[in-house]
Parts: C-alpha cells; sequence; structure tokens
C-alpha cells in the first residue's frame, strides 16, 4: 500500500517536472523560429492587420490588464484610477511596480519568450527603440497619430520606426538650469544676465570668488555622459546625425567637452557623480549653486535629493551656444508600450488613452506629483502656472510648457542608446584624466561606435 | 637541515567496499544466490535493482538537462548567429570569434583581470595560510571567536556589502579618507582612480574571500600529523623552517585546491566592480563577466556575448587545469 503511493507520487512528480521542462523549451524554441516568421508576417501587412486589432473601446470593454512600471509611475496612474474605473467599469487594472530597471527587463524577457508580459508597460524612451528591434511590440500607430498635433513634436521621433509608431509618447524631460536663488543674490549675479555659456562661465568664476561655492556637480572619473549628452541635444547634434551615421566627432561635440573640461579645471564644478550621494548631500547643504536638469530633475529634488533647501531654487532656460540657439535639451523621458502578445487589447487601448490623450488626467497627475507630460493641451490648464514653494513660489510649470515646446530633435536615444552612452563615459572619464584631449576623446569615441554597432 | 623526504600518502589503495544492497535487492530470492542472467532479462534484472535510483535523480537530471545542459548548447548555436533576442536569427559564422580578437574593450577587461588575478590570489593564499596556521597554533586563545570572526564577511551578501563599501570608499566623506583625516593623510581616490580603483576591487575580494580560504587551509593544517612536525623539531628545526619546508609541502594540495577555486572566483568576478566602480573610471575595472552581461543585457548582442563567454571559458579551462596540474603533481 505503502509503496504503491510512494511509486505514484514520484511518478507524478517525474512527470510534472517533464512536463515542465518540456514547456520551458518549446516556448524557447518558439522565439528562436517560429517566433521570427510570426513577426515577419506582421511585419509585411502591418496595416491591415493592426486596422483590425485596434477595435474602439466603449464603456462596455472588459477585461483585466495587467500594468508593469517602476513604482513612482504607478504612482501617478493610480491618481487616475478611480475616474478609469467610472468610464469604465468593466476592466481591471492591476499594477505590478517594480524599479524601471527590472520592468525594462522583464518585458525584454517576455518579449523574448512571447508569453508572460504585461498589457501595458511604461518603457523610457532611451531604450524604447531597442524594444521595437525585438519585434514584439504593438504597432500603436493609430492610436498615436491622431494626437502628434498635441505632443511635443520631438517626442514623435522616439517611437518611431519606419513610419509606424510603436509606443504612445508620454512623460518630457525639458532641461533647464536650476540656481540657488540665495546664492547667486549674494555673489551679486544677475540670472538674467546669463544668456550664453559664456556668461554662466564668468558667474561660475564670480561665485566661488566671492562665496566660494562651486557653480554645479558632476563625477568626473565617475562621469555618465548625461551632462554631454545634454548639450549635444541642445546643439541638435547627438551620437549620430538624421541618417543614422555616427557623428559625435562635431565641432559642436568638442565645443561641449572642452567647456566641462574647463569648469573641472578651475575647480568651478565639484567632483561629484551626479545624483549619487555624494552630489545629493552636497546639493542639500549648498556645497553648489546650479543644476543642469530636466523637468523631473526639480521633483526630485524637491521630494528627495535637497529637501532643506525649499524655497531657494529657480529655474531658468539654458544658455545658448550661439546667439539664436535652443534654450532647452531633453533628458529622460518615457511611452506607454502595449505587448504584441496582450490578449486585452482593447482593454489596453483604452487604459492607454484614458491616460495620456485626456488632459484631465495629465493635468491631475501634474497636480498630484508634479509629473511633466509632453501632451502639450495641459500647457494651457490653469493648474500649470500655480505657483511652487520649492521654487520660491515660481511657477515653474510655465517656464517647463514655454521650453518643452522648443526642444530640438537629436540623435541620442536609439537602438545603440546604451552602447554608445556607455562608449561615450568612458571616454569622457579618461578625458577627466587628463589621458586625453576633448578632441580626442569624441574621435576615439567615434570611432568605438562605428566598430561597435556596425555604423558608417 | 630538515629532508623533506617524508611519506606522503595522499593516494592511500583503497580496497573497492562490497556493494551495498538496494532497497528491495534480493527480495523473493531465498537462495540468496540468482544465476546471472543475459539478455533482456538481464535488462529487466537491472531495471529492478538500480531502477528506483534513477527515479529518485530524475528530477535532478531534468532540471540539469533543461537549465544547465540545454542552455549551454544553445550557446554553442548562439555564438555563431546575430541575434538580439527575439525576432530572427543570422548566422554569422566565426565572425563573432574574429570580431573578438580586434574587440578593444574586451581586450582591456582581459588585461584588468589579470591584474587584479595577479594581486589578490598570491596575497590572499599567503595570508589565509599565515591566519590558518596562527590561528592553529596552540597558544593562541579564544579561537572558535577569531575563527568565527574571519569568516563573517564570506556570510554576508555581496552586494550588501559591496554598497556599504563603496559609501566607505567615496573620496569625499568615506569613512575611510574621514579616518585618514583623522591620522593626518591625505585622501585616497580609492574608487576615482584607475590604479586604485584596481586595488579597492581587490582589497574588498580578500576581505570576502580570506575567511573562506582560511577555513579551508585550517582543516588541511590539522591533517598534518604533530609528529611529523614533532620530529622535525627534535632535527633542530626552526618555526619558520617547520613552516616551509614540512608545512608548506603537506599543505600543496590543500593549497592547491584553494588557489584553483579562488583562481575560479577571479575569473568570474562581477559583482564587486559592478557595484563599486561600474567598471569605471576609464574601463579600468570592467571584468570580461561585466563586459558579457552588458553585451547580453544592455546592447543585446546575444550572438557575440555567447561567442566572448565561449572564448573566456577555454582560457579559464586552460588557466586552471595548468594550475591544477601544478599542484597535484607528484613529489619528485
Amino acid at each position: 500500500m505503502k509503496t504503491k503511493s510512494m511509486t505514484a507520487s514520484c511518478l507524478l512528480l517525474a512527470v510534472t517536472m517533464f512536463a515542465a521542462a518540456c514547456s520551458t523549451s518549446s516556448a524557447d524554441g518558439e522565439d528562436g523560429a517560429d517566433g521570427a516568421v510570426g513577426s515577419d508576417g506582421a511585419d509585411a501587412d502591418a496595416s491591415e492587420v493592426v486596422a483590425e486589432s485596434w477595435p474602439q473601446p466603449d464603456e462596455n470593454t472588459s477585461g483585466e490588464i495587467l500594468v508593469w512600471a517602476s513604482e513612482s509611475f504607478v504612482n501617478s496612474f493610480e491618481h487616475n484610477v478611480p475616474a478609469f474605473n467610472e468610464a469604465h467599469p468593466e476592466i481591471e487594472v492591476t499594477f505590478r511596480s517594480q524599479s524601471q530597471r527590472e520592468t525594462n527587463r522583464n518585458v525584454r524577457l517576455s518579449l523574448s519568450a512571447g508569453t508572460g508580459g504585461p498589457d501595458v508597460a511604461v518603457i523610457e524612451d532611451s531604450v524604447l527603440q531597442q524594444f521595437v528591434q525585438l519585434q514584439g511590440l504593438s504597432d500603436m500607430t493609430e492610436l498615436v497619430e491622431p494626437h502628434l498635433e498635441n505632443i511635443n513634436d520631438y517626442k514623435a521621433g522616439l517611437v518611431e520606426s519606419d513610419g509606424r509608431y510603436f509606443g504612445f509618447p508620454w512623460e518630457g524631460g525639458p532641461v533647464m538650469i536650476y540656481y540657488r536663488q540665495d546664492l547667486f543674490e549674494e555673489a551679486g549675479i544677475d540670472p538674467e544676465a546669463i544668456e550664453t555659456w559664456d556668461d554662466y562661465y564668468a558667474a561660475a568664476v564670480q561665485l566661488k570668488e566671492r562665496t566660494g561655492v562651486a557653480i554645479a556637480a558632476d563625477g568626473m572619473a565617475t562621469n555618465d555622459a548625461r551632462t554631454f549628452e545634454k548639450f549635444l541635444w541642445q546643439q541638435g547634434l547627438g551620437y549620430v546625425d538624421d541618417s543614422g551615421d555616427v557623428a559625435v566627432d562635431s565641432p559642436g561635440a568638442v565645443r561641449a567637452l572642452e567647456f566641462m573640461g574647463r569648469l573641472w579645471d578651475e575647480e568651478l564644478v565639484l567632483d561629484r557623480q551626479q545624483y549619487e550621494d555624494g552630489w545629493t548631500s552636497a546639493a542639500n547643504s549648498g556645497e553648489f549653486a546650479t543644476v543642469i536638469g530636466a523637468a523631473w530633475v526639480g521633483r526630485v529634488l524637491d521630494l528627495f535629493w535637497a529637501p532643506d533647501t525649499s524655497g531657494l531654487w529657480r529655474a531658468m532656460p539654458l544658455p545658448v551656444w550661439e546667439e539664436g540657439g535652443a534654450r532647452t535639451a531633453n533628458d529622460g523621458g518615457s511611452a506607454l508600450v502595449i505587448p504584441e502578445q496582450s490578449e486585452q487589447k482593447e482593454a489596453a487601448r483604452a487604459f492607454v488613452e484614458f491616460m495620456l490623450t485626456r488632459t484631465e488626467s495629465h493635468v491631475n497627475i501634474w497636480e498630484k506629483e508634479t509629473r511633466w507630460t509632453a501632451w502639450e493641451p495641459t500647457y494651457d490648464d490653469p493648474a500649470i502656472s500655480a505657483p511652487v514653494e520649492f521654487f520660491g513660489g515660481q511657477p515653474v510649470g510655465e517656464l517647463y510648457a514655454e521650453l518643452a515646446q522648443e526642444i530640438p530633435e537629436a540623435g541620442i536615444y536609439g537602438v545603440d542608446y546604451p552602447e554608445m552612452n556607455e562608449i561615450m563615459a568612458a571616454e569622457i572619464q579618461s578625458f577627466t584624466l587628463g589621458d586625453q584631449t576633448a578632441e580626442e576623446a569624441v574621435t576615439n569615441a567615434a570611432h568605438l561606435m562605428r566598430q561597435y554597432t556596425g555604423r558608417s | 637541515m630538515v629532508r623533506t623526504s617524508l611519506p606522503v600518502s595522499t593516494k592511500a589503495k583503497v580496497r573497492p567496499a562490497p556493494h551495498p544492497a538496494l532497497p528491495g535487492e534480493g527480495r523473493g530470492s531465498t537462495t540468496g544466490h540468482v544465476p546471472e542472467p543475459s539478455g533482456p532479462s538481464r535488462l529487466r534484472t537491472f531495471g529492478r535493482r538500480y531502477g528506483w535510483a534513477y527515479v529518485f535523480i530524475l528530477p535532478f537530471a531534468i532540471f540539469w538537462l533543461g537549465f544547465f545542459l540545454y542552455p549551454i548548447l544553445y550557446s554553442i548555436f548562439l555564438a555563431v548567429h546575430d541575434w538580439p533576442g527575439a525576432g530572427p536569427m543570422t548566422y554569422v559564422g566565426v565572425d563573432n570569434y574574429k570580431a573578438l580578437l580586434s574587440d578593444r574593450r574586451f581586450w582591456t577587461s582581459a588585461r584588468n583581470l589579470s591584474v587584479i588575478y595577479l594581486l589578490y590570489v598570491p596575497a590572499m593564499t599567503f595570508f589565509a595560510l599565515v591566519i590558518a596556521s596562527v590561528l592553529n597554533a596552540g597558544y593562541l586563545r579564544l579561537q572558535g571567536m577569531w575563527r568565527s570572526f574571519i569568516f563573517v564577511p564570506h556570510a554576508v551578501n555581496m552586494v550588501a556589502a559591496g554598497y556599504t563599501w563603496r559609501l566607505m570608499m567615496q573620496e569625499e566623506g568615506g569613512l575611510y579618507n574621514r579616518l585618514l583625516g583623522v591620522v593626518g593623510g591625505s585622501p585616497i581616490p580609492w574608487l576615482n582612480d584607475p590604479t586604485w580603483a584596481v586595488l579597492s576591487i581587490s582589497l574588498l575580494m580578500v576581505w570576502a574571500w580570506l575567511g573562506f580560504h582560511t577555513i579551508i587551509m585550517l582543516a588541511g593544517l590539522q591533517t598534518i600529523p604533530d609528529d611529523v612536525l614533532e620530529a622535525a623539531r627534535v632535527d633542530g628545526a626552526s618555526a619558520t623552517q617547520r613552516f616551509f619546508h614540512v608545512t608548506v609541502p603537506l599543505m600543496r594540495p590543500v593549497i592547491g585546491f584553494s588557489v584553483v577555486y579562488s583562481t575560479i572566483q577571479t575569473f568570474k568576478i562581477f559583482t564587486q566592480p559592478f557595484i563599486l566602480t561600474g567598471g569605471g573610471p576609464a574601463n579600468a575595472t570592467m571584468t570580461p563577466i561585466m563586459q558579457i552581461f552588458s553585451t547580453t543585457f544592455e546592447t543585446l548582442r546575444l550572438g557575440y556575448a555567447a561567442a566572448m563567454s565561449w572564448a573566456f571559458f577555454g582560457v579559464m579551462a586552460v588557466v586552471t587545469l595548468l594550475l591544477a596540474k601544478f599542484f597535484v603533481r607528484k613529489e619528485g
């Protein structure tokens, strides 16, 4: 009796495990061969297939959708969930919050496996093209195209591939200068007079002389190339040009890197890795006076990095490189995507449209979370002009709105961005260590980028 | 002089133990002697005798096939393709391996690894042996406490330890530099200078693994018979002489294990540089495994990463085999 039941349970265990192993490997096999065929087919007649796959959702649309995003994105969406449930009572939304890095990785794995993914996910603009390359995202052209005129111009290109759109643009990252008004006043600096980067340099010298405070902080041997990327973006340059060729060895790039080098050399900029502990504690204790940062930086300074300095900060447009040049750049930003494998596309579409094409949703998130959106109709709302306490009552939303519409297009983000950023960071580090000049740094970076990405 | 012509019998001949009875074996055969069957009935007897054993190892075998053997074989296949992780694969033959030859970053990471290896393994092995000898010596009190003390770092999660070390090694405001400041030293760019960063990582490796290897050495030391050391002492050998001419030669297999083990550890180094420096400054602490990781998960060039893994595995296998050969070499 005993032996028999043991035999049975052992066999059962073995069979279950074998079945589990088989199902894993068959899913694995699919992504190699079958998956490829499937996505090729989808590519060939994308428009017809897509037209069929996007039924118009209404209040009777039902389903359960799973949304993956970092915790702070989830918090933002949750403010609109009650209204969403009212409009779509039959749709149940479940969030799974994990860090954005994990979200990226897990979405990638699910696209690769062809199963196990979310119905909607937040993906950062910087890596979105990699997901497009994996061919597992739904073509959302039909959803995005009618709204393009309502979205910041530069955003469209970040989710576009071969004329099709694979994500719905959401957050934007207009870059500006956040400055400590009290320190500027102490040093006798008029922020209005800082119109060019040369003026900024002069202000840095004056600030150092009169108060001993640095103008900014950025890591040297720990440089992550993010400041450099903002400088490129402001000039409409990038790692690649319009035709996709490597173009980081441009005079504008050399000028930007030389400018950074000069500030470090003269100890006008502190050597602290951006946004890391040393940097945030220096920000909170007033060891440097400006941050060249996107709209989200203002939000995080307020919430986490420099809460003790509330009321002392102000924001202003970036100084220009040349007269008439852009007064802003972009850093960061994100979009919503719907994986092709989702079986709840109608409900997923309802979620995306409710969150991103409805101005009230954006306004609500701005009011509760000061999260900046690329959805332009939001900018006319009175909430945008509300005074912000952290900025001493300055209505920074107005400046964000003004700059967001001026962001130039640049060849920074794309399918090879992670690789190019890594290469550039290492070259900048070796520049700060005095091993090479700015010109050599960008030339070497360009050489490596060509070698690794196979671009010309 | 003390001669070391001691009878080292690490390979004592062991008589094969009689085959232990398996459960169920012989059941039903009252005679106790079954004539040797042949053909299909032989297979049946085999099945009856060992069937259970195979059922018991089946779960492991399935996991091993699915999660170890299959990925390993698959990576051989991947290494000759271009593939971003989904979608169509492109066959590229040995191009991935060829590209490795001119991959400056890969060679930089290999060079960094060699430096870390040469800093870490000899230092760690030496200290482990010395500390184990001290712990093994009779005159130290509270031996148990010291042993736990030295082993504790090994039990700490490397990720947690890594972040703590990173905080302590900050150039501005880190604990180490503040302590240096107290004694009047100038701050050290622990993680911000290419040379120091390599040293810092080796230091963290020593900290994390010293306890483990000390325990290994200690176990080895305790197998050395007292009478051998006693005989050496009677012959007039000093403590140093006994250490280098009796202890070390007798410990050779144990030291060999320790060195081979830490070689593999070092080759696989990832967590420490990943957390402490992220491979910087200027790629000075980039290691091959980090390179493979970022090529796979950041730049999504899975075929190339697989080729890198195999090339790297080849080098690691050769080095390990040479070391193993050196340490198990028979005494002349």
